[in-house]
């Protein structure tokens, strides 16, 4: 059978997002936590291959114990295990860091022949996940993913569909292989009652680092992030235009059409 | 690691064989500024085969050097031989930086080989600061979804990675140098190990109207958009102004009209002669991907933050302000 | 019958409210001859006068009175039946400037709002106080004044009622210029959905109440449209008291879900067609509340006949649900010509009525799409046709003659989601009793004695 792991983040959601104006800083208070909006369309896709061919999803995320939520939201809509990677050890990681330790609890747990991501996340929208766990689980990748056409189980391979700026290629991979997916063929499913209710009993076996034999401290985390944010800033605002009054709505346009002969 | 014995930037030339895609230049144009500042050479490198006339515009950008790849593997696109083909240049030949086009498949592979390397990876500065004191490239970007910007380092590790959205940066070449040294290297990548083989390509129909990039006139509208029925007068507007309708990202997650008219950070990066921006609060990574000459801003909202990056704006409700604009032109 | 706008009552306009305030002629923006009602035709005011205080439109009252012309009241023109469009010439009215809120009652927990103020914001500002304003037709850029002119509801009326009863009271202006103050009495209630044909709201206070702590959206999927509707009704007579109780047929969300391209509710289920899906919303203290709910409306189910029970609890889903249910009736005017029929109608006959709109439609070659709060009987009924307006008008009168009489017939009323207007005028006197109707014009006359308040509209 099968063997599939979809790559899940829980996210703010940052179109709630303030900033406070007097300090600068995003207010993070009140913001909802959400599945990552394109993680749901990957996971669709995951559930589609498993009802065409017959799979077993697993699903894996990294972040504070919360992050749970997002994984019953997950089981309830088809996939069979989960895993919580959530340690103090693993925060403040990069995608570098992150793609390590994500994959190191994965090898614990099976060997697996597809891997789904969303092809970005609302909060990082780095892109980089999907790549980086390609090359950590030494798998083929498809970024940009739209359609998974065919599986052929003896050969080993799939057909699928990618999307690039200038059109659709057609491609023909190996498995293992990891996609990113784009959302344009699997809408987000939504769970009956009956998953939903089992996804609130079912087990998620959470790995913290310790249970996690010969991983390398050095490559978790902060320690283990090459990427670092010595500072954020509020944008510069440029000196404002100048604003047109000129009495009416039609009189400001007729001024601005002036403007912009000129 | 000793980050002072990595030398050289490096700009990725991605091409069809044919043509330079334009966002090599427009980085080889903007890594020269950065390798004027630190003192490193700026380094051009292109798998594949090129014409000469395309090698030429790159020199033109000032480059110090090319690295000019031949071998198998490059014939199309894959993620294999490309990131084979930058793991094996890195170790090599040592850069301090590598800039990739932000293409779908320049994301592709630079986090791949960043990975193979333990390096970092950055994506989508929006401008890029070389620090003389620390002597680390800073990648500035909109974070959280344009809230905020963030500074990004890599200041242990090289080489230092970044792919870079096309648009972001102008094409401006500087001239070309009086030496350019020019290395060939053969790096074959064995096609059997290449795990993904090409079916078929199916290019999009070319639709002038999503061809927003290349418009002079850019009429915009934001989340303000009080419904979709309206959008058939900014579509007029445009047409009357001789120009394209284009769009925020609030407008394509609200699904009225299709993400190749997104303009912004984590769409399309449009320079037009005329931008007009209706209903658009102004979110920097919308307002850093329009480099307009002239920059006309309508919103109801005196207070939005749009009214900054504007040369004039009126305040007002944008329907009205577009029925008005619509009757004026055609009163001309 | 009204006497034109002079040059003399511009001048007396333009001293009260100010020179920019008072449009004439080709100043007036298109957008005041028509509002959001489908093939509705244009008619120009002769001036627009936006006004920014009570004490202005008083005035303004009082000089039109007496220059015999009428005047017609706008917000954001975002009604559905014409009832802001100016039929008669005369003064458009214009409170889109006041859109103040005046204040916030903490004991009280009301809301002063001026009736420019919009929907969307009345109920952000009642969030911010954590506090809820329930009545949602969807179009949220609507203003509140529009809202209290129509006595909106929208879905959640079942549970919460409509506009009516969350003013507390309202500063109203009279045709004659004369300002009162009215609290939760039977003047209060006729203004209230009277769409400015009785006085002029200035001013309104709203009460807000506590959102529920949790909630979650279920769709059950049905076969057909009867066995939904007949479920909801079971559903409403039940203990559980969902706030939202909405028949959506599988027509009506293809359609929208094809132009949004945001396919949320059902449409097969294993390979079969779904007829029809009910929405509905339970909330609940906590989450163990709305668990023992859920359970029991899936002991319920197969009583039911339901398909399924789908479970939207993220507000990211809900979120969508919410978006392709707005949608509804704004993806219908991508079709070449269309229409709509907003009635009332007894929960126990919509699915006649529906049925009886579908076998109409079918007749006569048009798509007919419905969607309808079961829990208060609105029912939205969409035609949609790929000929013609010259040819669609004449099918669609008469489809629209033979529902509303089918409606009356079934006990229903004509009025619906965005008032009567004066798209509904005719079908209103044929729907209601000679009792009803006297009574109605018995208002009017005793409010507004010489007709000058939006004239046209629901009576005259």
């Amino acid at each position: 059978m099968l063997k599939i792991l979809v790559c899940v983040k829980q996210v703010p959601d940052v179109d709630q997002m303030r900033m406070d104006p007097a300090t600068g800083n995003l207010i993070r208070a009140g913001v909802p936590a959400i599945l990552n909006p394109l993680d749901a369309n990957a996971l669709s896709a995951a559930v589609k291959v498993k009802e065409t061919y017959g799979a077993e999803i697993t699903l894996i995320t990294m972040g504070p114990p919360n992050a749970e939520a997002v994984l019953r939201e997950c089981l309830a809509v088809g996939a069979d295990k989960a895993i919580l990677v959530t340690d103090r050890a693993f925060g403040n990681a990069d995608t570098l860091a992150t793609s390590y330790s994500i994959v190191s609890a994965a090898k614990q747990v099976d060997k697996f022949d597809l891997i789904f991501c969303g092809k970005e996340t609302l909060d990082g929208a780095t892109g980089q996940m999907g790549s980086q766990l390609a090359e950590r689980f030494d798998a083929a990748q498809v970024t940009s993913a739209s359609l998974i056409k065919e599986i052929d189980l003896e050969k080993n391979s799939l057909v699928v569909e990618r999307e690039l700026e200038t059109g659709i290629e057609t491609l023909e991979v190996q498995m293992p292989c990891l996609f990113t997916m784009e959302k344009t063929n699997y809408p987000v499913r939504i769970p009956n009652l009956k998953g939903k209710l089992a996804a609130k009993k079912a087990p998620v076996l959470t790995f913290t680092a310790n249970d996690i034999p010969d991983l390398d401290r050095n490559r978790i985390g902060d320690p283990g992030s090459p990427t670092k944010v010595p500072r954020m800033f509020p944008p510069v605002m440029p000196e404002p235009g100048v604003i047109l009054n000129e009495g009416s709505v039609e009189a400001n346009v007729e001024k601005l059409l002036q403007l912009i002969a000129e | 690691m000793d980050k002072n014995n990595f030398k050289d930037m490096w700009v990725y030339v991605e091409h069809d064989g044919k043509n330079v895609h334009p966002v090599a230049l427009e980085l080889c144009c903007e890594v020269r500024k950065l390798c004027d500042k630190s003192g490193d050479r700026l380094v051009a490198v292109v798998a594949g085969q090129l014409p000469q006339t395309e090698i030429e515009k790159l020199e033109a950008c000032g480059v110090d050097g090319l690295i000019l790849v031949s071998g198998t593997g490059y014939e199309r696109y894959n993620t294999e031989a490309y990131t084979n083909l930058f793991t094996v240049l890195c170790k090599k030949y040592k850069p301090s930086a590598v800039f990739v086009g932000g293409t779908t498949n320049g994301r592709d592979f630079a986090p791949r080989f960043a990975a193979r390397l333990e390096t970092g990876c950055t994506s989508d500065a929006t401008e890029l600061i070389f620090n003389e004191e620390t002597r680390d490239i800073e990648f500035v970007e909109p974070a959280a979804g344009g809230k905020i910007m963030a500074v990004i380092t890599i200041p242990v590790l090289r080489p230092q990675v970044g792919t870079i959205r096309p648009g972001t940066f102008k094409y401006i070449p500087t001239g070309k140098k009086a030496e350019v040294q020019v290395i060939r290297e053969e790096i074959s990548f064995d096609p059997a190990q290449i795990r993904s083989r090409l079916l078929g390509f199916a290019a999009d129909a070319f639709d002038p109207e999503l061809d927003i990039a290349g418009s002079d006139t850019i009429v915009c509208v934001g989340n303000g958009l009080k419904e979709e029925s309206s959008l058939a007068k900014y579509r007029e507007l445009a047409a009357l102004l001789g120009g394209k309708l284009a769009c925020t990202r609030p407008i394509v997650d609200r699904e009225l009209l299709p993400y190749k008219l997104q303009v912004g950070q984590s769409g399309v990066m449009i320079k037009p002669k005329l931008y007009i921006g209706f209903g658009i609060s102004g979110a920097v990574n919308h307002v850093t991907g329009v480099d307009a000459e002239k920059f006309i801003a309508v919103n109801k909202d005196p207070d939005a933050p749009i009214f900054n990056y504007c040369d004039y704006g009126i305040v007002g409700d944008m329907d009205e302000v577009c029925d008005a604009m619509i009757a004026a032109l055609k009163n001309k | 019958m009204f006497n034109k706008v002079s040059a003399d009552l511009i001048a007396r306009l333009r001293a009260i409210v100010g020179e920019k305030q008072v449009l004439e002629g080709d100043a007036i923006g298109a957008d005041y001859a028509h509002d959001e009602l489908p093939g509705g035709a244009a008619h120009m005011p002769e001036a627009v006068v936006v006004a920014n205080s009570t004490e202005a439109v008083a005035a303004v009252l009082k000089l039109c009175s007496e220059a015999g012309v009428a005047v017609t009241v706008r917000g954001a023109g975002t009604g559905r039946a014409g009832g802001s469009v100016p039929v008669n010439g005369g003064v458009v009215l214009s409170l889109k400037e006041m859109n103040n809120i005046v204040a916030f009652d903490e004991n009280a927990g009301t809301l002063t709002v001026q009736p420019g103020v919009l929907l969307q914001d009345v109920k952000a500002e009642a969030e911010k106080h954590g506090l809820y304003y329930p009545p949602d037709p969807g179009e949220k850029t609507a203003t509140i004044g529009g809202n209290a002119s129509t006595n909106a509801g929208g879905p959640c009326a079942v549970k919460y009622g409509s506009t009516r009863d969350y003013v507390a009271d309202a500063v109203v202006v009279l045709a004659d210029g004369s300002i009162s103050s009215l609290s939760e009495n039977s003047a209060l209630s006729a203004v209230l959905g009277s769409e400015g044909t009785l006085g002029v709201i200035t001013q309104l206070t709203l009460k807000l109440i506590e959102k529920p702590a949790c909630d979650v959206i279920l769709f059950l999927p049905f076969m057909d449209a009867e066995s939904c509707i007949n479920a909801a009704i079971k559903l409403r007579e039940s203990d559980f008291a969902p706030a939202i109780l909405e028949y959506l047929d599988t027509d009506m969300v293809e359609f929208s879900g094809n132009v949004t391209g945001n396919p949320i509710f059902p449409i097969e289920m294993d390979g079969e067609r779904v007829g029809a899906t009910l929405m509905l919303t339970i909330e609940g203290a906590n989450d163990d509340e709305l668990d023992e709910k859920m359970e029991a409306v899936a002991e319920l189910a197969e009583e039911l006949e339901c398909l399924d029970i789908l479970v939207v609890d993220t507000p990211t889903l809900k979120r969508d649900t919410w978006d392709a249910h707005d949608a509804f009736h704004t993806s219908t005017e991508t079709a070449k010509s269309e229409d709509e029929l907003n009635v009332n109608v007894p929960a126990e006959n919509m699915a006649e009525l529906v049925a009886f709109a579908k076998a109409q439609g079918e007749e006569k070659g048009l798509k007919v799409l419905t969607y309808g709060h079961v829990g208060s009987g609105g029912l939205h009924i969409h035609v949609l046709s790929d000929s013609g307006k010259a040819e669609f008008a004449p099918e669609m009168a008469e489809l629209a003659g033979a529902v509303y009489a089918k409606c009356a017939e079934l006990g229903g009323s004509i009025d619906g989601e965005y008032g009567v207007g004066y798209a509904k005028k005719a079908y209103l006197k044929a729907a209601l009793s000679e009792e009803q109707y006297a009574k109605l014009t018995a208002e009017k006359a005793a409010f507004d004695p010489k007709g000058i308040l939006n004239p046209g509209k629901i009576t005259v």
